[in-house]
């Protein structure tokens, strides 16, 4: 397969068959908890895509120009929450100060990313799959792509949710849960795709 | 009850992790496709909690208040990491099957959640206990789950076979699907079974923390 | 400017004193996972060859295929060979183990060993079950053509060029495939004749 056919494949596999929501299980915290209206959730979307680009990009330098040369690989783990806490802190305060249009929409959703397991998780996946830096970066974005489909989705099913009635112990998380679980069966349909 | 044993039981009822405060569910999903992976992972998290806790709660008076989050970060992580490579030098096939979870414990609100609630305002003896308990409830939740996905998606409990050749296993379970249907039922049954409703819970954590504190 | 100094010193007091513990348990785990990877590795070995009981490193690795042993029994008669390759599946690289006999016959097959290995689960991860692997057993890679021979009666085709087919097409020859896993199975067969044509090249020396 050339480079560019298997990007496509990666664009492919990582929204649909291999969505981090529907089938790797990375991000669940805030798909659950920020999937309340749809806007919100395409908000924590955007902000998610932003820093995950940003930080696929940033560890996959540190750990290639600082952690292998240095024979310091076991600080895998460390180095890169810290580098996703101060990107998140630092893409806060530029925002901030450059564009408190968007600041003002995606803001809030910024502090919540950095305990957001799909970031570190996609960053580990691309030293994991020994991805060079354009596959690294693309992992991120086309994941993060993946993420934003599903809260949208989710939150779409859960804003129609709240005028219906249902048992007193299906409500809040379980009903999201068991709502998750169907999606994901109607995503596990687009497995093989691409192949 | 003593205020010890308050503290523990805490982490395993009213508070549990898993099926009352509903924190962590990454891992609660993705490694509870066998009931083995769930202790597994329960008991690497367990260890996490209780260095943290500990190592928080001895740190409490240094750790800056401006600065708290990426400190405890920092604590966590070592002993995330320390974590991986023992598990990875000792119990090569767990760490296997584990995978990119157990680095990701870090990122598990739970950890962060007992550090910045309980372990930065008490005493090191009540955090560690805090810990272990939190640590406890969140194995027990996590392997019944995984003991579940098992028995329905493989016809097997930790392993061995429950219903015979003749059982056709329903493969959903096991996968990501039944993963997110099953986790949703307990914890519809968890909510349906225990009586108080969640305002009284609320109330109750309210007060435990005022005792705490 | 006092005060940010103190926080900046005590959490890099902190980082630090993280960093050394790190060390200090990596110095101590090292020699054990080192340990457990050759561990791993030499069974796979030893799957791939069953019979085999000394392996002895080889230095023929070529672009794509790596790890060459020569198989030996216990009075070091030479077997056959072993080598090992990687090939893209669908989430990522599948690693197979190859153990070819001197007379050029596939002995074992061991798929997807690899640590990173990460097809889907009840999909494409299946072609690290033995219904999958075993159909390479027994295949015969002598002369120019690769013979399938086991249960197949001998049916011939151009060597490297083992294809895949839809599961019970009835094709004559081929690999059936995992359905719903084209990719992941056609990675398997792409490292296994990559791994294949490079260990008869052995066997020709």
């Amino acid at each position: 397969m050339t480079d560019f056919a298997k990007l496509l494949v990666l664009l492919v596999t990582s929204i649909l068959s291999n969505n981090f929501i529907f089938s790797r299980f990375l991000g669940c915290c805030p798909f659950l908890g920020v999937s309340n209206k749809v806007e919100t959730a395409a908000g924590m979307g955007m902000a998610v895509t932003f820093v995950m680009a940003l930080a696929s990009l940033f560890t996959w330098l540190v750990y290639n120009f600082i952690l292998v040369p240095l024979g310091l690989e076991y600080l895998q783990t460390m180095s890169f929450i810290l580098v996703i806490a101060s990107l998140v802190q630092f893409v806060e305060m530029f925002l901030k100060k450059s564009s408190p249009s968007l600041y003002k929409s995606l803001g809030i959703y910024l502090p919540l990313i950095t305990t957001n397991c799909a970031v570190l998780g996609a960053t580990l996946i691309n030293i994991e799959q020994s991805y060079n830096l354009l596959f690294a970066v693309s992992n991120g974005v086309f994941g993060a792509l993946g993420f934003m489909l599903a809260i949208v989705l989710m939150a779409g099913v859960r804003e129609r949710l709240e005028f219906s009635k249902m048992p007193n112990a299906l409500k809040g998380f379980s009903s999201s849960l068991i709502i998750a679980g169907l999606m994901s069966i109607a995503f596990l349909g687009f497995s093989g795709i691409g192949g | 009850m003593s205020k010890a044993g308050k503290v523990f039981t805490n982490g395993l009822f009213n508070e549990n992790p898993t099926f009352r405060l509903v924190l962590g569910t990454c891992p609660t999903l993705a490694v509870t496709t066998q009931a083995m992976n769930g202790i597994g992972m329960g008991l690497a998290a367990t260890f996490v909690l209780l260095g943290s806790n500990i190592v928080i709660s001895l740190l409490r008076k240094f750790i800056p208040d401006k600065v708290r989050i990426p400190a405890f970060i920092v604590i966590i992580c070592m002993f995330v990491t320390s974590v991986q490579m023992l598990m990875h030098a000792f119990v090569p096939e767990l760490y296997k099957s584990l995978g990119i979870f157990i680095p990701l414990i870090v990122v598990n609100c739970i950890i962060l959640a007992r550090a910045e609630a309980f372990a930065s305002k008490n005493s090191v003896l009540y955090s560690a206990i805090d810990g272990l308990g939190m640590g406890i409830g969140f194995t027990v939740a996590i392997t019944a789950i995984g003991a579940i996905r098992e028995l329905i998606g493989n016809g097997t409990i930790f392993g061995a076979s429950v219903f015979g050749s003749g059982f056709e296993p329903m493969l959903i379970a096991a996968l990501a699907p039944g993963g997110f249907i099953v986790f949703g039922l307990m914890l519809a049954l968890v909510n349906a079974v225990s009586n108080r409703d969640k305002k009284d819970v609320e109330a109750e954590c309210a007060l435990d923390e005022k005792e705490a504190a | 400017m006092r005060n940010t100094l103190g926080l900046v010193w005590k959490l890099l007091l902190i980082c630090l004193v993280a960093g050394l513990v790190l060390g200090l348990v990596n110095e101590v785990t090292k020699g054990p996972i080192e340990e457990q990877e050759k561990v791993a590795a030499d069974n796979a070995r030893a799957a791939a060859f069953p019979g085999a009981v000394k392996f002895e490193p080889l230095k023929h690795d070529t672009e794509t295929v790596h790890s060459f042993y020569s198989a030996l029994d216990d009075k070091g008669n030479l077997l056959g060979y072993v080598a090992s390759s990687r090939e893209y599946g669908y989430g990522g690289d599948i690693e197979v183990v190859v153990g070819l006999d001197n007379k050029g016959k596939v002995v074992g097959t061991v798929i997807g060993g690899n640590g990173d290995f990460s097809e889907t689960a009840g999909l494409g991860a299946k072609v690290k079950d033995e219904a999958f692997a075993k159909q390479f057993i027994g295949m015969d890679y002598s002369g120019s053509e690769v013979k399938y021979s086991e249960g197949g009666g001998g049916y011939v085709i151009p060597a490297g060029s083992i294809f895949v087919q839809k599961a019970d097409s009835g094709d004559e020859g081929g690999i059936d495939a995992i359905s719903g896993a084209t990719y992941s199975s056609k990675a398997v067969i792409t490292a296994f004749n990559n791994t294949c044509s490079e260990l008869y090249k052995l066997i020709g020396e």
